[in-house]
């Protein structure tokens, strides 16, 4: 499942790429720089002939990595501008990755300080890589920079939610975020998340129930609103993604806004 | 002004507008449209049922209820949010089972659309 739903995102990714004008490739996407080291992760993982993988950031500074069997052979010697003050360009990774891994999340750390755009291409090789090149899996570089490299739907939707949240903290006057049907986290006066906690714990999931009946297709991901109420302005929201959810209470005026976040969250 | 000469009205007051369309929600029919392109009949069906989800199920009116003391009152404004669109949902002021309902892009001010809908609904119910 796994499998086919990444097989599903390289696909969309295909189809939806933005590149700089004149060269092939895509950019890697993501909210923040974590997600975009995974996003560095899965092209390695996603290679399986020998290639070179040229990451380019916002400021057109490069890093080139050689890449063979979804492993790190090598930082190409072409990227001693972002790597000048390293040792990491010409020197073979091993199978258990040792200090050039640390060396490398440094050196890409750096490299994303620019912001967070990057854009990859594959290209080939020069010559073939030395047979007795072993380099590191896209797994081990995984755990050393602990990434989740094959997260489960549940873990994808649950972060999903904690980080839609995360952009709402100064503008909700209450929520709750729940998995699987149970509160996980509240905020906001007492009596308030006691009211979310209560549709959460009984009525919610009849409300998700009639809303299946007519609006088809969403019955994983969906966002719906009610309100503004008379007196306050304020109005609900309603959010989740597989097994993730969250209830929220804001200002009415501030729901362009966190719709705005929501879809940025799901692009 | 018919009512479906304001319902084009405010749709062409916004470009990303797709379509409006009144509702009957007690029989289910959607009484008038006025749109860009011809939307199948089934997709109306499913928003007028929509409409009736949000604004007349108990479970609704209990969700609605967190805002205020948790009194089951039933909401009159509604939207639902998808990657590709916004659906905009309002009670008639006039006729409690009635509903306009619009279709927009995502790049539709959702506060200033639903404004003008408001007003339009009102000019609508005066006039019925």
């Amino acid at each position: 499942m796994n499998d086919t739903r990444r097989m599903q995102e390289k696909l969309v990714k295909l189809a939806t790429a933005k590149k700089p004008i004149g060269l092939s490739g895509h950019e890697i996407s993501a909210p923040d720089k974590d997600g975009v080291m995974l996003g560095i992760l899965n092209e390695i993982d996603e290679t399986v002939m020998a290639r070179l993988l040229v990451f380019r950031n916002g400021a057109g500074k490069t890093i080139e990595l050689e890449v063979a069997n979804r492993r790190l052979l090598r930082v190409a010697d072409t990227s001693t501008q972002t790597m000048a003050d390293t040792t990491l360009p010409g020197q073979v990774f091993t199978e258990s990755g040792g200090p050039l891994v640390e060396a490398l999340w440094e050196a890409f750390d750096k490299f994303l300080s620019a912001g967070e755009e990057v854009f990859v291409q594959s290209n080939k090789l020069e010559q073939a890589p030395d047979p007795t090149m072993i380099g590191c899996a896209s797994e081990t570089l995984a755990q050393i920079w602990s990434l989740d490299l094959y997260p489960s739907p549940e873990t994808e939707s649950a972060g999903l939610m904690g980080k839609f949240i995360a952009t709402c903290t100064d503008i909700a006057t209450a929520w709750v975020l729940f998995e699987n049907g149970t509160v996980e986290q509240t905020s906001g006066p007492e009596d308030q998340v006691e009211r979310l906690v209560k549709i959460v714990d009984g009525t919610l999931a009849e409300f998700d129930a009639g809303l299946n009946k007519h609006m088809q297709g969403s019955e994983a991901t969906r966002c719906v609103t009610l309100g503004p109420q008379g007196e306050t302005g304020d109005v609900v929201l309603y959010a989740k993604t597989m097994t993730s959810g969250a209830l929220m209470v804001l200002p009415g005026a501030q729901l362009t806004d966190v719709i705005s976040k929501w879809r940025g969250l799901q692009e | 002004m018919s009512t479906l000469d304001q319902m084009d009205e405010l749709r062409d007051g916004f470009p990303g507008c797709r379509a409006v369309a009144l509702a009957d929600m007690s029989s289910g029919i959607v009484l008038c449209v006025s749109e860009i392109e011809k939307h199948p009949q089934e997709r109306l069906d499913a928003l007028c049922a929509t409409a009736n989800e949000l604004f007349n199920t108990a479970a609704a009116g209990k969700v609605f209820g967190a805002l205020k003391n948790g009194e089951n009152a039933n909401p009159d404004q509604g939207m639902t949010i998808t990657p590709s669109e916004t659906c905009i949902f309002l009670r008639s002021p006039a006729d409690p089972m009635e509903s306009l309902v619009a279709i927009c892009n995502t790049d539709v001010d959702v506060t200033l659309f639903t404004q003008s809908a408001r007003r339009t609904f009102d000019k609508i119910a005066a006039e019925e």
